[in-house]
């Protein structure tokens, strides 16, 4: 199951931010085929929203095909979004965990490292597109 | 809606039943010794001339804890009704839109007047009820007594006495939700309700009651023997009020008057009445003038049509008053 | 297309001389959470007492869930209520007042009552008078659900709240409604406290009401722009002018247009539900006419 959780300031919609979520815990194998999206009412009891913002992203995410909704049963994840990648993950974690050991030994604040992390993401893949 | 007014109401609920209780106790204790007395100064026998009878009736009750029980009971009855007005009444509705909690009675499926009318019929029957227990044991008890101290006529002991004091404790509960009501305050509403219910019982008792049925007028001859009153002020200014054999009843006004129906003031002929006149030569005098005494009164068997008159008043202005609750509660109650 | 849940027309109420509301016309669709915002003294209130029929208008019409407000039980039964600080009976208890709730509304559910109380932990045997803030106003979430209403409307329900109790009372609304279908109408002086929950938007400022509708479409509608100083006449056609600030050379505007601000000389920027109602906050000075509703 996954938990989810909104940031107010992030300027991203929250129906968008459900689906981000979905998405990325897909991605991280959080969620595998099968496993069941928490109801409408199990996430605004915990996330104080509006049902509807749920049922949009649970929509959006079904027309996407990454999940499926089974009238009274409840939505359930019809596809992986890992791939062979998702073994790579645990080692390349622990190389980040180490990276960032290091860069804090070095005296980076989280701000810097995280400007340093993006600027450089970003300027790879826009050499590797 | 009964379940919420009883529920709201238990605690004084109990309050009532306890203290009518104690009341009763008292009563049926101090009763037998009452009765004994009764007996034992033989005043159902006494026929015409019953003073000493009823002298010594008296000093027997008097010497026991039945005489302070008579003042005590016949305050309570005085009291009650105005109690319930300010502590039922004033708060009924006061508190509810003090607190706010109108609003959620007034959202339950429930309308407006049933939610009124629910609170006032199960509490003025409560205090219907009450009240007519508290006088109607007051008023057995104190049969004897009251005969013997010159009947239930009276004026005080007439407001605590019979069916007034429920019409008092009716007009008094509904004045308090009617004041509560539009003043909204619990505080001033029970003041509010305090000073208007005293205002109008003192005045039924002092102007409005003699009124309610029509008074005896008798002029009889003046019978000077034993004057109630003789009295000669400035300027030779007499006033004479003779003695009366009316028993048990409420005397209006007692004058003396001469053949032109006039109230006679004399003037005091100084050679019967003045300062070197013999001891009763004044009251032989007096008795020569032909003068008549005067009397508009209550006789004892006008109590109960002065109870029911005073009675339907009181209720029919409680009426009133409650209709004009349900309007304003309808039309202009937020 | 179900029927609006709120239709005014023209509703305005008058106290003596004071104009509480004017003219207000509101045309309000089923299923949403409707936040009410707008200053204190605003009208608010009284726009939500004539609405569950506590007060009459004085002038113009007003219809909820098809029904007059004050029509008698039936339409009661319909509206759950809580007014401003939740009032409840400080001598009863929780118990009695679910006793109060199943006695006084024919649709009452007792097990959906008795569920949520105990999620949330109160004894039924405390006193009400003894609650915290945030219980008495669970407390009075309870008796207004558990009727099961087709409408709830709350006044100010989490004003005087601490943070925690606010959260967690907008879970339970928002669990309530997830469950059942119902629409909710929520008023506050401040917009922050609806944003989460709210997808249809009413504000109400100097009793009229300035701008009204879906909460997708108002930020759709709205933009900030920023630009050189210049004369608003130049702006194109369909744009209006919310609020405007001018220092030096620059212009800063609220608009509210149809069509997409194609004009090249503004940066055009997305408003957040705060900035958009601090606009119309504004606008009450200086153009106090009423703005028309977006279409249902």
């Amino acid at each position: 199951m996954i938990e989810f959780h909104l940031d107010g300031r992030s300027g991203v919609a929250p129906y968008m931010q459900l689906i981000q979520q979905v998405r990325q815990a897909m991605r991280l194998g959080l969620l595998a085929e099968g496993d069941q999206l928490p109801t409408v009412k199990d996430v605004v009891s915990k996330v104080a929203i509006n049902p509807n913002t749920v049922l949009k992203a649970y929509r959006e995410l079904e027309y996407e095909g990454l999940v499926a909704a089974r009238p009274g049963v409840g939505t359930f994840v019809t596809r992986t979004l890992t791939d062979e990648s998702l073994a790579a993950h645990g080692p390349l974690r622990e190389e980040l965990i180490a990276w960032l050991a290091r860069a804090r030994a070095a005296g980076l604040t989280a701000e810097s490292i995280e400007a340093l992390f993006v600027s450089t993401f970003r300027a790879r893949i826009e050499e590797s597109a | 809606m009964i379940w919420l007014t009883w529920r709201q109401f238990r605690t004084q609920t109990w309050i009532t039943v306890g203290a009518l209780a104690a009341l009763g106790v008292v009563l049926v204790v101090t009763g037998p010794s009452i009765a004994d007395a009764y007996d034992a100064a033989n005043v159902a026998a006494c026929g015409t001339d019953c003073g000493a009878a009823i002298s010594n009736f008296l000093n027997q009750v008097r010497t026991g804890a039945a005489g302070i029980v008579y003042q005590l009971a016949s305050a309570v009855v005085y009291v009650v009704p105005a109690v319930i007005g300010v502590f039922w009444g004033a708060p009924l509705i006061a508190r509810e839109l003090e607190t706010g909690t109108h609003r959620l009675a007034w959202n339950q499926t429930v309308t407006r007047t049933r939610w009124l009318a629910t609170k006032l019929a199960v509490i003025g029957a409560g205090t219907a009820l009450a009240v007519g227990l508290l006088s109607w044991a007051v008023t057995s008890w104190a049969y004897h007594l009251d005969d013997a101290h010159g009947g239930r006529i009276l004026p005080l002991t007439f407001s605590t006495r019979g069916i007034v004091p429920v019409g008092y404790a009716l007009f008094a509960f509904v004045l308090g939700v009617t004041m509560g009501m539009l003043i909204r305050r619990t505080v001033a509403a029970m003041a509010a309700t305090l000073a208007v219910y005293s205002l109008a019982v003192i005045s039924m008792q002092e102007w409005i009651r003699e009124h309610l049925v029509a008074a005896s007028h008798v002029t009889n001859p003046l019978d000077i023997s034993s004057p109630e009153l003789l009295m000669i002020g400035d300027n030779d200014e007499m006033t004479v009020i003779g003695s009366h054999s009316l028993s048990d009843a409420w005397v209006l006004s007692n004058q003396t008057i001469t053949h032109t129906g006039q109230v006679f003031t004399g003037p005091a002929d100084p050679q019967y009445c003045g300062p070197e006149a013999a001891v009763r030569a004044c009251d032989q005098w007096v008795n020569s003038l032909g003068l008549r005494q005067d009397l508009v009164y209550h006789p004892a068997d006008h109590f109960w049509p002065l109870q029911l008159a005073e009675t339907g008043i009181f209720i029919a202005i409680a009426l009133l008053l409650a209709g004009f609750c349900f309007w304003w509660t309808r039309r202009h109650l937020t | 297309m179900s029927r609006p849940v709120l239709q005014a027309e023209g509703l305005s109420k008058r106290y003596g001389r004071r104009l509480a509301l004017s003219d207000c016309t509101l045309a309000i669709p089923a299923g949403r959470v409707v936040g009410l915002v707008g200053p204190n003294g605003a009208g608010k209130t009284t726009l939500l007492h004539i609405a569950v029929g506590l007060l009459p208008p004085t002038a113009g019409s007003i219809e909820v869930l098809g029904g007059h407000p004050a029509s008698g039980a039936a339409q009661l039964a319909k509206v759950g209520f809580v007014a401003q600080d939740a009032p409840i009976y400080a001598g009863l208890s929780v118990a009695d007042h679910l006793r109060f709730g199943a006695h006084m509304n024919p649709g009452w559910d007792q097990r959906l009552a008795d569920e949520r109380i105990g999620r949330l932990g109160l004894d039924p045997s405390q006193k009400a008078g003894k609650l915290s803030g945030g219980q008495r106003a669970q407390l009075a979430l309870t008796l207004a659900i558990a009727k099961l209403p087709d409408l709830l409307i709350l006044d100010e329900p989490i004003a005087s709240l601490d943070p925690l109790a606010r959260r967690e009372f907008l879970q339970g609304l928002m669990a309530y409604i997830a469950e059942h279908d119902a629409s909710v109408i929520l008023s506050s002086h401040l917009v922050s406290d609806l944003e989460r929950v709210c997808d249809y938007l009413v504000v109400l400022v100097a009793s009229r009401v300035r701008v009204s509708g879906e909460v997708d479409d108002l930020l759709t509608n709205h933009h900030r722009l920023t630009g050189a100083r210049r004369d608003l006449a130049n702006l194109p056609t369909g744009t209006e002018v919310i609020e405007e600030s001018h220092i030096d050379r620059q212009s800063t505007l609220t608009v509210r247009s149809t069509s997409p601000i194609d004009d090249r000389s503004f940066t055009v920027e997305q408003l957040t539900l705060e900035d958009l109602v601090l606009a119309y906050l504004s606008q009450q000075t200086t153009h106090p006419q009423p703005v028309l509703e977006t279409t249902p």
